[in-house]
């Protein structure tokens, strides 16, 4: 290697060191220190031992991790599936030259850049069992309205409706910007050999889109995961967790022990047994897609 | 021309990260002029007035007050004081949560201070038990403790029975009497309930206060009776009659009690001695509906021993262990704690944690009538609520535990388990 290429690999270190110093404190940090919280009784203070592997048994043992884990993974089915479909279908949809085209896309991406809390709020009054607007109507038209968020069998199912409503856009511009690369030759050679419609969409358009789709459902899948938001602003907060624990979805779970119970070291080890699950979830997925994701399509 | 860059790129770099750095910890040097003390508390209305006052009565502290809302003071409080942020003195709101912020080192003990400042120390010593932790006081307390019946008297007008406080001088007010009143008074529909009483899990303990259970004592031993399977079962047979106000609906839908009461739907509220500000902030801002300043009264809890014991924990305040000026923090807090302070606290509404012939005079204001204002300040044993280290815990226990029973997922035949189960783990995993 001479000077110049010498000097070229400097320059580009440093330019990467700023996001690289923010990476390591802001994200490995705070990775490592939770580590090794989960092996302490860590409570807040000074004053904690270490405990080993204690947290981690202990919540495999405890029916209210298992309970948020169980609650977690029906969150993460539901709401990747309906956003990947959602997705497309309107994705699909706005693709083609319909009325209106750009401004429904625009409306149909503005939920996800909107607060959650903000969102959270608005369709906690919607959903209110009594005053709501929407079981008014359903009343009005005489059917028997649900409890929605306080239902212990309709309150996760709220919250789902709620993040897909928000999210779908975002997979719904991932899609529209995949279909706009797939080769127009290819729908016209399909066309020429006699496939019909669906044929096309699965022979042409689904490997067309495999790579947006892999990389869609990844994200979607960790950002299942993470969800709290909506569950502490809809489901009342640091006392929520929804009737029952029905929406008390992992990281609530993790909330609720380390800052309403002071049980920093538990809740860690909680956030250390999440990281491994979306880490084993997501290599699953990587080392899944040689066998569906298409990057070779001209 | 590259060097050139590589040096300047290396110069941003070192700038920024000293930069970063922030300025170093520790109080800035103390111009003249009062001390300031930084204090947290939350944006109930009844406090800004106690810290007005302070200010204004003496010219050498200083209360910066820092207002959280109150749905997540319990939170926002312990990640605070987890990071050491500056804060000089703060209010409890959870006053079981003390047990863990003075076992993680961020409560300064407060004897030397009573020793030597000879402030008058009446509410310490009148909630003792509820202040100290291993022989040590660590809080002083500014609101005495007690949970009362708050009643709408129209609302018992309009169903023709007697209002609480004929039941409480016959000496029938019982459990069973109150869930006889709470049916009569409701609509059947949901537009009145009988009663309303909060989800906290605290509120879900009257009968066993009223046997002095503790449910877990402070040596973890699980001390209770069948009286917390009565109350769940009550609440559960009321609700179903639609004449309780839903556990489930006011946490979902975040309704506070003190709506419910303003709106004239509820006919009784079980609520503690700090409700009647909170009536005198509804009538300032016109929210009573149906009814007026006189149509309410407050009366005891139900009891069903002849020797009347309620609950309640005093609220108090706590010098920060690590506060940069605790002997000017000490002062405010006992103020607040004193005579002075319990004025101020009678104007806003709460009981305070004394009692003077002066208090009581202020107190009839925010009282609707002598009868009322006899029941709210009479001396009372007021058994304290979840006070141990493991209280934070059992409250949110029993709060799930009452959604659970309240949603027929946990069976009477199966409520004793439960109950036993979730306690003993809650022993065997608290630090």
């Amino acid at each position: 290697m001479d000077a110049h290429q010498h000097t070229s690999r400097w320059i580009v270190l440093s330019f990467l060191l700023p996001s690289l110093i923010g990476f390591i404190i802001f994200i490995l940090t705070p990775i490592g220190m939770a580590f090794g919280i989960s092996l302490t009784n860590f409570a807040g203070g000074p004053r904690f031992r270490f405990v080993g592997l204690g947290n981690f048994i202990q919540a495999f043992g405890s029916a209210a991790f298992r309970n948020s884990f169980r609650i977690t993974l029906v969150f993460t089915l539901w709401t990747v599936l309906f956003q990947i479909l959602l997705g497309m279908v309107f994705a699909l949809i706005l693709n083609r030259k319909v009325i209106l085209r750009t401004f429904f896309r625009g409306t149909y991406f503005l939920p996800n850049v909107l607060s959650s809390i903000a969102v959270g709020l608005a369709f906690m009054l919607i959903f209110d069992p009594q005053r709501g607007p929407l079981n008014q109507l359903l009343r009005h038209w005489g059917m028997r309205p649900p409890l929605w968020l306080s239902g212990e069998h309709t309150a996760l199912l709220t919250i789902i409706i709620v993040t897909v409503w928000q999210s779908f856009g975002y997979y719904m511009v991932l899609f529209l910007g995949g279909l706009q690369t797939i080769n127009r030759s290819l729908y016209e050679a399909a066309e020429i050999d006699g496939a019909g419609a669906i044929r096309r969409f699965f022979s042409v358009t689904l490997p067309g889109l495999s790579p947006i789709l892999f990389y869609s459902i990844t994200i979607a899948v960790i950002r299942a995961f993470q969800v709290f938001d909506q569950v502490y602003i809809m489901t009342g907060g640091q006392l929520g967790g929804g009737p029952a624990g029905a929406t008390s979805v992992l990281v609530f779970d993790i909330y609720r022990n380390g800052f309403a119970q002071f049980r920093f070291g538990y809740a860690a080890a909680e956030s250390v047994v999440l990281l491994g699950v979306v880490f084993i979830v997501t290599f699953i997925q990587y080392r899944g897609q040689k066998r569906w994701v298409t990057y070779d399509v001209v | 021309m590259k060097r050139t860059v590589w040096i300047l790129f290396a110069c941003f770099l070192v700038a920024s990260g000293v930069w970063a750095g922030g300025k170093a910890e520790g109080a800035a040097p103390q111009k003249s002029g009062p001390v300031t003390i930084i204090y947290y508390l939350w944006d109930d209305p009844s406090l800004k007035p106690v810290v007005d006052a302070f200010n204004a009565a003496q010219k050498d502290i200083l209360v910066d007050a820092r207002y959280i809302p109150s749905p997540d003071y319990e939170t926002k409080i312990t990640t605070l004081l987890t990071a050491h942020a500056e804060m000089d003195a703060y209010m409890q709101k959870r006053q079981s949560d003390m047990f863990a912020h003075f076992g993680n080192g961020f409560i300064e003990p407060l004897d030397a201070y009573l020793a030597k400042s000879g402030v008058n120390r009446e509410a310490v010593d009148s909630y003792k038990d509820a202040v100290t932790i291993d022989g040590k006081v660590v809080a002083f307390p500014w609101r005495g403790a007690a949970y009362y019946t708050y009643y709408n008297k129209k609302i018992f007008e309009k169903a023709g029975i007697p209002t609480p406080d004929a039941y409480v001088k016959e000496g029938t007010w019982t459990w069973d009497k109150y869930a006889e009143v709470a049916k009569k008074l409701s609509s059947g529909d949901g537009a009145t309930y009988g009663t309303t009483v909060y989800f906290w899990g605290s509120n879900q303990l009257f009968m066993e206060s009223q046997r002095l259970k503790p449910i877990i004592d402070s040596k973890g031993k699980i001390d209770y009776d069948d009286q917390i399977h009565r109350w769940f079962k009550l609440r559960k047979s009321l609700e179903e009659a639609k004449a309780m106000w839903p556990l489930i609906d006011m946490k979902v839908t975040k309704t506070h009690y003190s709506k419910q009461f303003y709106d004239g739907k509820a006919g009784m509220l079980l609520i503690g001695e700090w409700f009647p500000g909170f009536m005198l902030s509804g009538r300032d801002q016109n929210l009573l509906k149906g009814f007026t300043w006189n149509d309410w009264g407050v009366t005891r809890l139900p009891c069903d021993s002849k020797s009347y014991v309620t609950q309640g924990n005093p609220t108090f305040n706590h010098v920060t262990a690590y506060a940069q000026k605790k002997d000017a923090a000490f002062k405010f807090i006992a103020w607040m704690g004193g005579p002075e302070g319990a004025q101020i606290a009678a104007k806003a509404g709460v009981l305070p944690a004394t009692i003077t012939p002066e208090v009581k005079q202020i107190l009839s204001k925010a009282i609707p009538d002598p009868q009322s204002l006899e029941f709210f300040t009479e001396p009372k044993r007021a058994f304290p609520m979840l006070m141990t280290r493991y209280g934070s815990r059992i409250e949110a226990f029993l709060n799930d535990l009452m959604d659970a029973y309240l949603l027929g997922k946990v069976t009477d035949g199966e409520f004793d388990a439960k109950l036993r189960a979730g306690l003993e783990e809650i022993v065997k995993t608290t630090n």
